[in-house]
């Protein structure tokens, strides 16, 4: 690995070639192009920011953090497998370029300017990754370490946030008139909080402030933050701490990596940068670092990324098993987790009343809760994200497969308790969040093709037929629609348990009968 | 590694002692043909002058740029480009010739400038028949003439097209216009001044008219003015005897393995790659009647008889230049109405 190669070297381009590459037309920038590197590449004969990206990933990967891990594995075709002891440990050679979870998702964060806590043991490099993407900004080292928030019981709000002038405080006729000493790292454009655990929770409610809304605030007097990419770092993923970890600031960590071992193979790399004084942080090649505008750039492009409707109505089936919980409510709209939850209530006694279902094959058995709004967001932004990475327009069916566990690792609540974790070889999952959850995509996949949802979805026939619009439309055919809404339904009544992918489906044919039965009245009234 | 420098080099060098050094240490691990003496000598004899030349024009700049600079050469050493042991010489030159002499424009954009002046001389340097020696003078002629970096390598550009790089005439021709005359003067390689208006009109439209008193001859008789191609085997483009054909108004050659567009003009003759492999309509019937199986060239009012084109396998021409190919050669011939002497 890095012994191999300068620690300033950025890996050529193409970082990812594919067979789409075609030969590229005359340029007359070419004559200003070759060997020499010009460092600031976001102009316009600049290599493509997603190039630029991988790049940075390599460099980080081959120099600067010791990450000898390839967990998110792509295939183009079937990989080697080898089998391992007694427990049949299994490991695969990935076919087609694969990437450390570690160093990917933290850039992914900086392109999307999301928040990613990394977790793990002290000494893991959580800080160092943190910094880095620091610089990889724009930042000097010297501004960016300046710039932690290091969390510690006594942190104040003040700490966090800033202090008003003494001279104004006494002179202020109004609260106006206070002048504030903002913290500098608030108007940054990347944000670390080192050890956010260890924050007491009154600051941590105005951290979640900055962090949910974007703006601080002391004395009436306001603060507006510029987007950012956010960093935190904790050593128990679990929240814990000196301080408990508030729910709504755990809910707005948007993506979390996990902090891996060192591979003491790789020893010789530590003991060559103490013999020769080598701090990759201090040393990242200019090539690779983002202006603020080629991040603001590099966002816009993230989104502009197509998420094919076939997978698009993957995802849908796979998030609709979670939030539905049968024995919560009489009325079915309320069928919900978060009904039980809201009403105070013990999860086990009364998941203990589901019957009639296969406890191991109902996805929704394993979670205690659904997935909210602000995780169904955040899960298409990093799917996106991950295939833009990949120097795609369109994100295909493993970026959504890679991208979820990190995504949903603290969003899903594991119910420990289930069936499903008592079986054979499943006990690890209980820990292993990003296989529980990486599984849990591969069996609602399964079920989704076991249903044939492709070729036959009547609700997306109904979406078909709704979004053609109203205007137009008879009562006669209006009539034809609702029965049909009513005949979906009527067969579904038969021989089906209710599970999670069908209670989203019929609060959807519900709605669209209403609407239905709302126009028809209307135009029934407009007839005469 | 700075014991035998002086001058502002030497203090950004001392204040960053170690890092200096490890950014070494780290690049030598890669590459152990990074030699510590050379860097050195590198250091002394080419980045200093460099270095003294941005303190003079802008001190505040000193430190960044020797930062930036210093990186350059670290990467560039390392692969062979820069210093005593350089496979480019060409790029070696532009630093100690070129880069000590453009302080002012250097220390605004230090490793982007001094980046893009190297990979241009490098690329110069590797088409044939180009002049990259006289590039660099041309270059360092220009600096206190061009306002910004953005002018400087627009003057570049032009200054390349005159120094053979003959794929260039478009962008150069369409940049002459929003030229200052005297910089304009010093691209085209004349002493003083600018291009006659009327030479500069003729020159966009002939390409065998140089925009340039010096080179202003009376057309004469055709002639082949200059032969490209090979065989791939000894350093050509081509696997088999190319055929000319003219493809989107342009000439062309393939081997039916692939396709380049040749670039001829009174300054050089080139190919470069093309993804066009289809003939314009009625392209062959004209090139075909150009050239006659005798070796009789017609172009335009103007014939004349080469014995080297008889038996011609293909031609194609775009009314000012014929390009013919001739069985069993991985050459094609570029033939055109060469200016003679004053009569």
């Amino acid at each position: 690995m890095a012994s191999r190669k300068p620690f300033q070297k950025v890996s050529e381009s193409p970082t990812r070639p594919t067979n789409r590459e075609e030969a590229r037309p005359f340029d007359v920038a070419d004559l200003y192009t070759g060997p020499a590197a010009a460092g600031e590449t976001e102009g316009a004969a600049a290599v493509r920011l997603d190039e630029k990206l991988r790049q940075a990933y390599f460099w980080v990967v081959n120099h600067a953090i010791i990450s000898p891990y390839y967990d998110i594995e792509y295939n183009e075709a079937p990989p080697q497998h080898y089998v391992f002891g007694d427990r049949k440990v299994g490991v695969n050679l990935p076919s087609e370029q694969s990437y450390s979870s570690y160093v990917l998702f933290p850039l992914l964060n900086l392109s999307v300017r999301r928040r990613c806590l990394l977790v793990g043991g002290p000494g893991r490099g959580k800080t160092v990754i943190a910094i880095l993407m620091g610089v990889l900004s724009g930042y000097s080292l010297r501004d960016i370490k300046r710039a932690i928030q290091h969390g510690q019981p006594q942190m104040t709000i003040a700490d966090l946030l800033g202090n008003p002038l003494p001279s104004t405080l006494v002179s202020a006729g109004s609260m106006d008139d206070v002048t504030i000493a903002w913290r500098k790292w608030l108007g940054m454009r990347v944000k670390i909080i080192d050890e956010y655990n260890r924050i007491p929770t009154r600051t941590q409610s105005a951290l979640l402030t900055v962090m949910a809304d974007n703006y601080a605030e002391l004395y009436d007097q306001i603060f507006e933050c510029p987007d950012a990419a956010w960093y935190l770092t904790a050593n128990d993923e679990a929240g814990g701490g000196t301080y408990q970890v508030i729910e709504a600031l755990r809910d707005r960590i948007d993506v979390v990596v996990k902090a891996l071992h060192f591979n003491t193979r790789f020893l010789g790399d530590l003991l060559l940068r103490i013999e020769e004084g080598v701090r990759p942080e201090e040393i990242v090649p200019p090539q690779i670092v983002f202006t603020a505008e080629g991040l603001r750039r590099m966002e816009a492009e993230v989104r502009r990324v197509r998420l094919p409707a076939t997978l698009r109505r993957r995802f849908e089936f796979f998030a609709a098993h979670f939030e539905f919980f049968e024995p919560a409510a009489r009325q079915v709209e309320y069928m919900t987790k978060d009904t039980v939850k809201l009403a105070g209530m013990d999860f086990h006694q009364l998941a203990s009343q589901e019957t009639g279902k296969d406890a191991s094959a109902d996805l929704g058995f394993q979670t205690k809760n659904g997935l909210s709004v602000r995780a169904l967001m955040t899960s298409l932004v990093f799917m996106k994200a991950l295939a833009y990475f990949r120097g795609q327009d369109e994100v295909t069916f493993e970026d959504v497969r890679q991208s979820l566990p990190f995504v949903l690792h603290d969003k899903l609540v594991q119910n420990a308790d289930a069936p499903f974790f008592e079986e054979e070889g499943n006990a690890p999952l209980r820990a292993d969040h990003v296989s529980w959850i990486r599984r849990l995509f591969d069996a609602s996949c399964a079920e989704y093709d076991r249903l044939d949802l492709d070729r036959g979805d009547p609700v997306a026939e109904c979406d078909r037929i709704f979004e053609q619009g109203l205007d137009g439309v008879e009562a006669k055919e209006v009539r034809r629609r609702l029965t049909d809404i009513e005949r979906t339904l009527e067969g579904w009544t038969k021989g089906r348990k209710f599970y999670g992918h069908m209670f989203d489906d019929i609060l959807k044919l519900k709605y669209y009968h209403q609407r239905y039965t709302n126009f028809l009245r209307w135009l029934e009234w407009k007839g005469g | 590694m700075e014991g035998r420098l002086t001058g502002p080099l030497a203090g950004v060098l001392e204040r960053g002692r170690e890092r200096y050094n490890a950014l070494f240490a780290a690049a030598r691990r890669g590459k152990r043909s990074l030699d510590p003496e050379a860097f050195s000598e590198h250091l002394a004899a080419c980045l200093d002058p460099i270095v003294r030349a941005i303190h003079e024009a802008d001190a505040a700049r000193t430190d960044p740029a020797a930062d930036d600079l210093y990186l350059l050469s670290l990467e560039l050493m390392g692969s062979g480009l820069l210093g005593p042991a350089s496979r480019s010489p060409w790029i070696s030159a532009c630093w100690e010739e070129l880069l000590p002499r453009i302080g002012n424009l250097l220390s605004k954009n230090p490793r982007g400038l001094a980046a893009a002046l190297s990979n241009a001389v490098h690329n110069i340097a590797g088409e044939a028949g180009t002049k990259p020696g006289e590039w660099l003078d041309a270059m360092a002629a220009l600096a206190p003439r061009c306002t910004g970096e953005a002018a400087f390598l627009q003057a570049g550009t032009v200054a390349a097209w005159r120094c053979g790089m003959a794929h260039f005439r478009e962008a150069a021709l369409s940049a002459i216009p929003a030229m200052h005359p005297s910089a304009l003067g010093i691209a085209l390689g004349m002493e003083e001044g600018a291009p006659d208006p009327a030479l500069l009109a003729e020159a966009l439209r002939d390409p065998w008219c140089p925009p340039r008193p010096a080179g202003r001859k009376t057309p004469a008789s055709l002639a082949i003015v200059a032969r490209v191609g090979g065989f791939r085997g000894f350093g050509g483009p081509f696997l088999k005897p190319p055929r000319a054909f003219l493809g989107g108004g342009r000439l062309h050659l393939t081997d039916g393995e692939g396709s380049w567009k040749v670039h001829a003009d009174c300054f050089n003759a080139l190919l470069t790659r093309s993804s066009i492999l289809k003939a314009d309509s009625g392209g062959a019937r004209a090139g075909n009647e150009a050239v006659s199986p005798a070796g009789r060239v017609t172009l335009g009012a103007r014939s004349a008889t080469l014995p080297h084109l008889a038996g011609r396998e293909s031609a194609a021409t775009d009314g000012h230049t014929l390009l013919v190919t001739v069985p069993r050669s991985h050459y094609a011939y570029i033939v055109a109405a060469v200016p003679g002497e004053p009569s």
